[in-house]
């Protein structure tokens, strides 16, 4: 597993790109974000399924967020499933969207941060 | 704006209106010379140089089109660092997209402050949110704007905008910079005023604001610049020239009615003076006779109570003073002799003289020695006959000394009855009138007069004495009563008569002014005409594409522009939208939605920047699609796209629905787009489409050094699953377009759709159908297509280890494929 396989690393570039005074004005940066925070987002959640309940793993993921409902507190798991939604939705090409903005980037990555606190929070309980 | 002089124009048409020799047409074409010179000639002075000969119909020039190269702006809105919008100087559209804060709008409204020194979006609002925000928050430097211009046939250009004082938006200065560095305050050019009439910005707010403005606005935004103002200015200066000349008659109109009031009152205090309701009733006719009122104020003594005043003055009683003084001494002594005379002429009164002489000559026959008469013995002999001749000879001079004092007598009584007349008319009148003396005059008169029987001598001589005295006295009163009254009438009626006869010499004039205020009036309604004869000419090719211009922007509305009315004068101009929905007549405003209001606006003002004799080759449109629905947008881009063809249209769009429009309708365009980045960084990047884009941007990502090992591999192959997206909805939303599936039916079926779904509605024309997807994506010319798909799909989840560079390559070959596939 390279570093770039790691949730936290991920969300460490993304913060890169929405600081960094050369990266932050590539057309492409915000766009960028969405796919590393939502692949962070994916890696927390296949890792604490398979931590926790291996067979989970293989549903979709939809459904692996709505069963996190049952893992975290329930505003907790809202918030990540509506961010990931969010996310893939931006991940996809949509008829006459723009890219996202700086401001909207910076949301995303703070609240997969707080997704994958509560994730490790909840990993520590059911140890 | 006309390159024929007005004077010209008007003449040509007097000239085909056979009308050039009207009286009025001198006043049109002194008009066409200025203020002064139709002032002067309305005063009876030089007539206006008429033109000699028609010149050929008036022809509107095409003014050489200046058109923007680059709009730089500095410190100023969403914009920090200087950032600058390069631009192709020439007709062409240029859309600028970016969302809303990129910054794109600061580029609109950058140009528009750079020429006008205020933003129509916030100068309505008078906020004082323009006057804190105008500034960039994050600048350090002052704000700055620069725009770089090319005026055809002339060069470069450059307009910049400063500020005196970096914190006060209204210390703005802009200046022209031309090719020669020479620098010409904004507002000593041309374009200060052409700015107002062909004004070439557009903002949303404007359009959304233009209509609910009201019918006054719009016509007076519809009408401006076309050309009409030199008209305008004529019929203005005609019109104004007619109220002066309307004035000069009604205030002597209202002087002869205070004048004649006037007269009124003092007819009432002075009733003696009949000049006064005289003038009174000539200044209170309608037509009034000026020589007869001129008259009766110049010349002062000869009306008729002047004339009997005049007589009075003169009156002279029928004797004067020292002759009724001698005369009744003269009349007694005249007596005393008659008598006198009577007693010395006795013998002649009772014959005596003749006895005598027959005496005599008895006596001569034969000598008488006694008298034959009595008988007495006294002989009538030689001694008697020389005694009687001599008495004789005596009572014949007694005779006629009798017979000349008998004259005397009689001539004397003569002369004095001559003396006793009647009183003479006007004392007879001013007695009548009341006039005290005069009465008192009459009556001496009278009891002098009443003599004419007498003919005795000492019966006379005692009447003049007693008549005289009074007869003079009375009469001498009069003349002084009349003297005095002379005076006295003159004190009254002479101010006034002067102040008549100024009004007489000004209604004169007035008189003439009338006459010219009818020829004014005739000259002003028949430019007006002219006027609306001439703007209904321009206004009908504004018009027509006006209402060509919405009916291609609101293709599928059931809301139709049938016509545009101009109608009203004066302050109730308007302009009246005659809009039919389903074929029926409804209020224009009732029936629009925002995004028909927006469209309808567009489609008012648009022709406006093709008019010939603009200035500006361009336009600047921001936010034109706001609240318009898909079809609008396409008809949008085609009424763009027909401007363009005239003009530099530039663009400022959050909505990529009018790039995609231009794209897909294959209208001629060039696209920019507008980021913005933290602290104001503006950055602008050509706008390509978005397969394109998101393929460039997986290039950029792959030769960023500053990104980590590994992460190019988990944005890659999102970026290229989003490319193959995008080329899978190009192909099929230009198809089901093309074969006429409404706009919202056509977005309904790709919104939220995946790679999968779009790539079985492509090839099974259905979204879920993904059975036998693979066997088909094999049949593709592109090598290895699914392998391609899959490993986006993957990657764009888990990330990819493989080539990138083939990774996009590959698939950019595969998004060309896509886009040329008939869907199913």
């Amino acid at each position: 597993m390279t570093s770039s396989d790691h949730p936290g690393a991920l969300l460490v570039v993304a913060r890169q790109l929405s600081d960094s005074p050369d990266l932050r004005t590539s057309p492409w940066a915000t766009r960028a974000i969405a796919l590393l925070v939502r692949q962070a987002m994916e890696l927390w959640l296949a890792q604490y399924w398979d931590a926790t309940s291996p067979a989970v793993a293989s549903v979709s993921r939809k459904s692996q967020f709505l069963l996190l409902t049952d893992r975290l507190p329930e505003d907790a798991a809202a918030f990540a499933h509506a961010t990931w939604s969010q996310l893939s939705h931006a991940c996809h090409h949509r008829v006459f969207d723009l890219e996202p903005t700086i401001a909207q980037s910076i949301a995303w990555i703070e609240a997969a941060e707080a997704f994958g606190d509560a994730l490790r929070a909840t990993a520590r309980t059911d140890h | 704006m006309t390159a024929v002089p007005i004077q010209d124009v008007l003449f040509d048409r007097l000239v085909a209106q056979g009308r050039a020799d009207d009286p009025f047409a001198l006043y049109v074409l002194a008009a066409c010379e200025g203020p002064d010179a139709l002032a002067a000639f309305a005063a009876g002075g030089a007539a206006p140089t008429r033109p000699t000969t028609p010149t050929a119909d008036a022809e509107r020039a095409a003014v050489p089109p200046t058109y923007l190269a680059s709009i730089q702006v500095r410190a100023f809105r969403g914009i920090g660092d200087e950032s600058s919008l390069a631009l192709a100087p020439g007709p062409g559209v240029t859309l600028i997209v970016g969302r809303n804060g990129s910054g794109k709008s600061s580029f609109a409204e950058g140009a528009e402050v750079a020429f006008t020194g205020t933003s129509a979006r916030w100068a309505d609002k008078g906020s004082t949110e323009w006057l804190k925000g105008w500034r960039n928050v994050h600048a350090a430097t002052p704000p700055r704007l620069v725009i770089e211009l090319v005026q055809q046939g002339v060069g470069q250009t450059r307009l910049e905008r400063t500020w005196k004082d970096p914190l006060d938006v209204k210390s703005g200065q802009a200046q022209i910079i031309d090719r020669q560095k020479r620098k010409l305050p904004l507002t000593s050019t041309q374009w200060a005023g052409e700015l107002e009439l062909y004004r070439p910005f557009l903002s949303y707010s404007e359009l959304g604001g233009m209509l609910a403005a009201g019918p006054t606005r719009i016509y007076q935004a519809l009408l401006a610049g076309l050309g009409l103002d030199d008209y305008v200015r004529v019929r203005d200066l005609l019109a104004s020239a007619e109220g002066d000349q309307g004035r000069l008659w009604d205030v002597s109109r209202k002087s002869a009615g205070v004048l004649g009031d006037h007269a009124r009152a003092m007819a009432g205090v002075h009733p003696e003076e009949p000049r006064f309701p005289t003038v009174a009733t000539l200044l209170e006719k309608t037509k009034r006779d000026l020589d007869a009122i001129g008259a009766m104020v110049t010349s002062s003594g000869d009306d008729a109570r002047s004339g009997q005043l005049e007589a009075l003055t003169r009156l002279e009683a029928p004797i004067d003073e020292a002759r009724s003084q001698a005369l009744p001494a003269d009349l007694r002594a005249l007596a005393a002799r008659q008598r006198e005379m009577r007693v010395r002429s006795e013998g002649v009164l009772h014959g005596l003289s003749k006895l005598l002489r027959e005496a005599l000559a008895v006596v001569d026959v034969a000598p008488q020695d006694h008298c034959p008469v009595c008988g007495s013995d006294r002989p009538l002999d030689a001694a008697w006959q020389t005694a009687t001749r001599t008495r004789l000879t005596e009572m014949d001079d007694a005779a006629r000394t009798a017979r000349e004092l008998e004259e005397q007598v009689r001539a004397t009584i003569r002369d004095l009855r001559a003396r006793f007349v009647p009183p003479p008319a006007p004392l007879l009148q001013a007695a009548a009138e009341g006039v005290e003396s005069a009465g008192a005059a009459v009556t001496a008169w009278q009891a002098w007069s009443a003599a004419t029987a007498l003919t005795d001598l000492e019966a006379l001589a005692d009447h003049v004495q007693q008549h005289a005295p009074a007869l003079l006295a009375r009469s001498a009163e009069v003349t002084i009563w009349a003297v005095n009254e002379t005076a006295r009438r003159d004190v009254v009626w002479q101010p006034f008569a002067l102040e008549v006869a100024r009004w007489v010499s000004e209604a004169r004039v007035a008189t003439a002014a009338r006459d010219v205020e009818k020829l004014l009036k005739e000259a002003k309604l028949w430019v007006a005409a002219t006027i609306d004869v001439e703007r209904e000419a321009r206004f009908a090719p504004v018009k027509a594409q006006a209402i060509r211009f919405w009916n291609t922007i609101a293709q599928a509305s059931n809301v139709r522009l049938q016509d545009i009315e101009l109608t009203g004068h004066g302050n109730a101009k308007r302009v009246s939208l005659k809009v039919t929905v389903d074929d029926k007549d409804a209020p224009a405003l009732g029936v629009l939605s925002q995004g028909e209001i927006n469209a309808m606006t567009l489609s008012l003002f648009l022709p406006r920047v093709l008019l010939d004799a603009t200035p500006f080759g361009f336009v600047l449109v921001d936010d034109p699609v706001q609240a318009m629905d898909e079809v609008r947008v396409d008809g949008l881009a085609q009424v763009l796209a027909e401007v363009g063809a005239y003009r530099q249209v530039v663009v400022f769009t959050h909505d990529a629905r009018l790039p995609e429009a231009f794209e897909r309708l294959a209208l001629p365009h060039a696209k920019r787009k507008v980021t913005r980045g933290i602290g104001s960084a503006v950055a602008i990047s050509p706008l390509i489409g978005p397969w394109e884009q998101r393929l460039k941007d997986a290039t950029d990502v792959t030769l960023t050094p500053a990104l980590p090992e590994g992460i190019a591999g988990r944005v890659v192959p999102g970026f290229c699953r989003q490319a193959l997206e995008a080329a899978c909805t190009d192909a099929l939303r230009r198809h089901w377009l093309q074969r006429g599936d409404p706009h919202v039916d056509v977005e309904q079926r790709l919104a939220r759709r995946g790679l999968r779904e779009l790539l079985a509605f492509l090839f099974h024309g259905d979204a879920h159908k993904h059975e036998g997807l693979i066997p088909r994506l094999r049949k593709l010319k592109t090598r290895n297509a699914v392998e391609v798909i899959q490993d986006c799909q993957n990657g764009a989840h888990e990330g990819f280890t493989g080539d990138l560079k083939e990774m996009v390559d590959r698939t950019r070959a595969l998004c060309e494929e896509l886009r040329h596939v008939k869907p199913a």
